[in-house]
């Protein structure tokens, strides 16, 4: 019996050491008191469907994390959707010829923890992850050769080759700067525990898989920041999120399923808001080899076998734009004419099927990521079904992602399979740098001279005008070849706390300071 | 005490062996730098990621590195959150550890009177009641249960909160959630266990005794059903801290479970190899409390 | 108050699948203060059932349906079930056959001791210590301090029927039912026992009920004997006249299957058939179907319970 009343002590300890020992705020619903003068002590809350990854901005590539990121630090220039490339904390550059590029940085900007910003934080930035391979986002910085400080407050940027997109490139993931000296006397470990950077909110707390919390910084250089403090939530169950969302628990949620618009709607409470986002879906084809796509009339019959629209309105509740390019309206390079059009001719794709030689129909092999991407699984089962109609006899297999991605890596995949590209560079060179003849060898094996010579002068070619065309063109011959079909451009859809106003952004970031109080 | 040691020692080829089988097995189902790196990296990028993480290595080097670095209690660094695997993993553990107590003790509570209940209304038709329910509560998916438990107390009824963790009404429902289960066996093995005790000679001695019935079943026949009851559930806490990954995502709650299935989908290594090995420790150190528990409760065993 | 104990025409039912069985029909006894009463049968004649029905701790699918049963003067049919409980234990208590599962594992002989005595006699936990000391000092086991700690898997079973003793007298009952005490134990540990039972008799004046199918041990501590068979009495005596001049013939056959040591036989002497399953009991004489004296009579009629002298009584139509 004693025995018990020990185990009955030791329960009740250690009810009281949970419930004690994590007094996480959680004010839920804001706690408002004058709203008048812009909301200045209010509690905003985000529910993001993860945690961000770590504070060090140059080893991720997570949309989600960086939309996080974009609070903490500044970039040296934004690259706004209407204006294009305004200052951020850059005042003022020039493209000095083909490989130098001239900044001046703005004045009297502080980090968190009260250094001054000077051109030694760009360059002890931008040359980490441009020279570091370990770190994910090299890739995209790799083509900076030096950044040359010329004093306190201005530098130049040496890249390798002629970079027409090299502002693209420090206006995206990777691209915050960084704080020096705090870096070099605490240490990266110290830095991605207490993470320092010169944007509108600072680090306040971090409970792993739980909430990040972050609090105005006052000194700000930009405009006052609206809010007191942000709370961003990992919610990674759907349904989880949308309920947070209808309580008052979050005040904005992320990534809500279609399924789950009409709740939201139907709530007194609550909006839906959503835009196009930087996502494209899209088949891959092999256009060589012993495989029936090999021939343009399979890949056109394919092609016109799907109605994206009627995909569209029954899989996303209309919550996507069929596209016939990956370059979508907001990138570089951007082709009008391909975008928000389908070919849907099923009529035609039979005929053109019976051309190739298959009348009786043709066998293909599709390979599609499962539970990756919204909806994947039932939009490839519809189209599995409409290609069937034709006489396409489409043999599917869905993996889930680790599964996907070693034979994805690998270029091992048949004739077709479906996956979806984002594009942080906002620049038509990433859509089609994989359809460039050496990085599509093993994968689609396109082969167009002319749309490789069009590729690779854009690419280090300085004069816009001349560049956006070379990139259009290359773009009309890609929808005639069709190693890739574009399927559709999906939106990012969000649920929104009627309390307060919310635009999404094309690039799914999360500018704190763009939401308001109503 | 020289039992207790020697039980200990007995686990460590136990660990080996996992830690081997873990090995293997991250290294041979997928690439990991094809799920780290963006879709749009080229070859060499890969090559040089590769290169720098250590993964051109022989299989056998990295495995003697590897065991080498776990000894020291260094399982490496996490892929995606570039700090220490083990770290990462021991963070995560208390909120595993407390949803598993509070999952256990809320079953607890339900199931010890509703077992006795119905094993001394043995076939009436509050028994037959308790029985059905716990064939329901033990059927019922948890995911659903979770998300069902969310619509009607959160957001119809508004009476707790939704997710996350940080005070005593956060715990509640993923308690239930995951306890539901639980308690269902629970109250099904204790009814079982109390029938068979009740059953036994010295329940009629205490009757004889002219001891109140209450305290017949409560102290006599209870004090021995509890035995294999306890025992069972001292092993159930164990497999919980690593079987809490559903209602972890439900219910956002930032635990080992949650931690383990990302590293998993990623192979972020390290993390998996680390979580793994904290989830073996935990129930090898259930396993010892069950041993022990069953030890104190029955003196037949003590002097053996 | 001379008598003790008065079972009058005492009917016990269980219920089965298969409807009510009777297992005791019509059972009448007495018993007078200080008195040691054996009841004899073979398994499955009811006399358990007897004892357990007397201290109302029946299996749950177990009732009375028919006679009274009263202690001294007290009719036990009417009182509540509270106050049953409270005679328990304290008017009269009982010992089991099997002294290895008797008591509870779990807990010390002390706290088993001393749970009685707290409960039934308001001792404070110091008194009942003591006093169960003294109990077990009583029942002949050494070293009863050590004991009182000890768990009952440490003792033997000849210790732990003593226990069950202690146990029983610790609050000084009138009543002692000790249903087969001995029959799980060796011969020596039986006769140690026996000789106990006799001692507490004397000492403490408590009338014993003892069921057996040993005629032995009816023969070493009994007074009188009730002989059962089929759910009822067949034959009532002192214990020198049933030894002497059994009239019943199943007492008889009973007598007759003890080999007595200067025998030399090829066979053991045992009684023809089986003892009558009770959910298809014969009719008239419910020994009939194995009695060598049996005729229509005893086929068509149920003979009574009649009275040949002031202490002896015999069923049967026959002799």
């Amino acid at each position: 019996m004693k025995f018990f009343r020990y185990i009955l002590l030791l329960i009740v300890l250690l009810l009281a050491a949970c419930s004690g020992g994590n007094d996480e705020e959680g004010a839920e619903e804001g706690t408002s008191n004058d709203s008048s003068d812009g909301a200045s002590d209010e509690v905003l809350t985000i529910g993001n469907s993860n945690d961000i990854v770590s504070f060090d901005i140059h080893d991720h590539n997570n949309t989600s994390t960086e939309a996080v990121h974009v609070n903490m630090f500044n970039y040296l220039v934004k690259n706004d959707p209407d204006e294009g490339f305004i200052p951020d904390l850059a005042e003022s550059w020039e493209n000095v010829d083909e490989t130098k590029w001239e900044f001046k940085l703005k004045e009297g900007v502080k980090f968190h923890n009260g250094d001054e910003l000077t051109a030694e934080d760009v360059k002890f930035t931008l040359e980490r992850v441009a020279n570091d391979s370990a770190l994910l986002e090299y890739g995209a910085y790799r083509q900076i050769e030096e950044v040359e400080v010329v004093s306190d407050y201005e530098f130049v940027i040496h890249t390798y080759e002629p970079e027409p997109a090299l502002l693209n490139r420090v206006s995206r993931i990777g691209s915050g700067i960084l704080p020096k000296n705090y870096i070099e006397t605490e240490g990266w470990d110290v830095f991605l525990e207490n993470p320092v950077g010169t944007g509108p909110y600072q680090f306040e707390e971090w409970q792993k898989d739980s909430q990040l919390t972050l609090t105005r910084f006052d000194d700000y250089f930009g405009d006052e920041p609206k809010w007191s403090q942000v709370e961003f939530r990992a919610i990674p169950e759907n349904s989880t999120r949308v309920s947070e969302l209808l309580t008052g628990g979050i005040d904005l949620a992320v990534n809500i399923p279609p399924d789950d618009i009409e709740r939201i709607e139907s709530s007194e409470d609550t909006t839906v808001m959503s835009a196009p986002s930087q996502r494209v879906m899209l088949f891959v084809l092999r256009t060589q080899g012993d495989y029936p796509t090999a021939d343009p009339k399979v890949r056109e019959a394919i092609e016109l076998a799907i109605d994206k629209e009627a995909i569209i309105e029954s899989v996303l509740e209309g919550h996507a734009v069929p596209t016939r390019t990956r370059v979508t309206p907001g990138n570089f390079g951007a082709n009008e004419e391909l975008y928000d059009t389908q070919l849907y001719d099923p009529e035609r794709a039979r005929e053109l099927l019976e051309e190739a030689g298959y009348a009786d129909g043709v066998n293909i092999k599709l390979s599609s990521p499962s539970g990756r991407y919204l909806k994947d699984r039932e939009s490839v089962e519809l189209m599995v079904a409409m290609l069937q109609e034709v006489g396409i006899n489409a043999d599917v297999e869905f993996l889930e992602w680790s599964a996907f991605s070693t034979p994805y890596s690998n270029k091992e995949f048949e004739d077709v399979f479906f996956i979806a590209y984002g594009n942080s560079m906002f620049d038509g060179s990433q859509a089609l740098q994989r359809l460039e003849l050496e990085m599509a060898a093993g994968e689609t094996d396109y082969d167009n001279p002319e749309v490789e010579e069009l590729l690779s002068e854009a690419m280090n070619n300085m004069d816009e005008d001349s560049r956006l065309e070379q990139y259009q063109k290359a773009q009309e011959i890609i929808s005639e070849d069709r190693p890739i079909i574009p399927l559709f451009q999906v939106e990012s859809i969000y649920g929104v706390n009627d309390r307060i106003n919310f635009e999404p952004e094309l690039s799914e970031m999360l500018y704190v300071d763009d939401i308001t109080i109503k | 005490m020289k039992y207790f040691f020697l039980n200990v020692i007995k686990t460590v080829p136990v660990l080996i062996l996992i830690t081997l089988i873990v090995f293997i097995l991250v290294r041979v189902t997928g690439d990991p730098v094809a799920l780290m790196i963006s879709e749009n990296a080229t070859e060499q990028e890969k090559a040089e990621l590769r290169e720098a993480l250590g993964l051109n290595d022989n299989l056998i080097v990295q495995y003697i590195n590897y065991m080498g670095s776990i000894i020291q209690g260094d399982f490496g660094e996490s892929f995606r959150y570039n700090t220490d695997a083990l770290t990462l993993v021991l963070d995560r553990l208390p909120a595993s550890i407390e949803l598993a107590i509070v999952s256990m003790i809320l079953a607890t509570i339900v199931s010890v009177p509703l077992g006795i209940l119905s094993a001394i209304k043995r076939n009436s038709l509050l028994d037959l009641f308790i029985t059905g329910i716990s064939v329901v509560g033990k059927a019922m998916p948890n995911f659903w249960l979770g998300i069902m438990l969310i619509l009607v107390f959160s957001v119809m009824l508004s009476l707790l909160p939704v997710s996350g963790s940080g005070t005593l009404a956060h715990t509640i429902l993923p308690a239930v959630a995951l306890g539901t289960g639980i308690a269902a066996e629970m109250t099904r093995l204790i009814r079982s266990s109390m029938l068979e005790i009740l059953g036994q000679d010295f329940i009629r001695t205490a009757r004889s005794k002219g001891l109140f019935e209450a305290v017949v079943v409560n102290v006599h026949a209870f004090r021995n059903a509890l035995i294999p009851v306890v025992t069972i559930m001292a092993l159930q806490t164990s497999t919980l801290i690593g079987g809490t990954l559903i209602t972890e995502t439900v219910f956002a709650w930032p635990g080992v479970g949650q931690l383990l299935i990302q590293a998993v989908n990623l192979r972020d290594m390290a993390v998996v190899q680390a979580a793994v090995f904290i989830i073996a420790i935990a129930v090898i150190v259930s396993n010892l409390l069950a041993d022990l528990i069953y030890r104190l409760l029955d003196p037949r065993i003590k002097y053996d | 108050m001379e008598k003790l104990l008065q079972v009058e025409n005492l009917k016990v039912r269980f219920k089965t699948n298969e409807g009510y069985v009777s297992t005791v029909n019509g059972v009448s006894l007495e018993m007078k203060k200080g008195e040691i009463l054996a009841i004899v049968g073979e398994s499955g004649s009811g006399k358990s059932v007897t004892s357990l029905s007397i201290l109302d701790i029946l299996p749950p699918n177990g009732e009375v349906y028919d006679g009274e049963v009263y202690l001294e003067d007290k009719n036990l049919n009417k009182i509540s079930k509270n106050e049953y409980r409270k005679l328990r234990g304290k008017e009269m208590s009982m010992i089991f056959q099997e002294p290895m599962t008797a008591l509870n594992p779990v807990f010390t002989i002390g706290f088993q001791l001393r749970e009685s005595l707290q409960l039934n006699l308001k001792m404070k936990k110091s008194e009942a210590t003591k006093k169960g000391i003294e109990m077990l000092e009583l029942v002949g086991i050494p070293d009863a301090e050590k004991v009182m700690t000890r768990f009952p898997h440490q003792l033997s079973g000849g210790m732990r029927q003593r226990v069950m003793i202690a146990i029983a007298l610790s609050c000084d009952p009138k009543l002692l039912i000790a249903d087969e005490p001995t029959t799980a134990l060796d011969v020596t540990i039986q006769k140690q026992i026996l000789k106990l039972m006799k001692n507490i008799r004397e000492k403490l004046n408590t009338g014993i009920l003892i069921i057996t199918h040993d005629l032995g041990v009816v023969a070493e501590i009994a007074d009188r004997v009730a002989v059962m068979y089929a759910g009822e009495i067949v034959e009532e005596a002192s214990v020198f006249e049933l030894f002497k001049n059994p009239k019943h013939p199943y007492t008889r056959g009973l007598m007759a299957s003890i080999p007595k040591i200067h025998d030399v036989v090829d066979k053991l002497h045992s009684i023809e058939g089986m003892v009558p399953n009770p959910a298809e009991m014969p009719s008239g004489c419910k020994f009939h179907p194995r009695c060598p004296l049996a005729d229509n009579e005893c086929v068509s009629n149920h003979p009574k319970l009649e009275k040949i002298s002031d202490t002896h009584a015999k069923r049967c139509f026959k002799v």
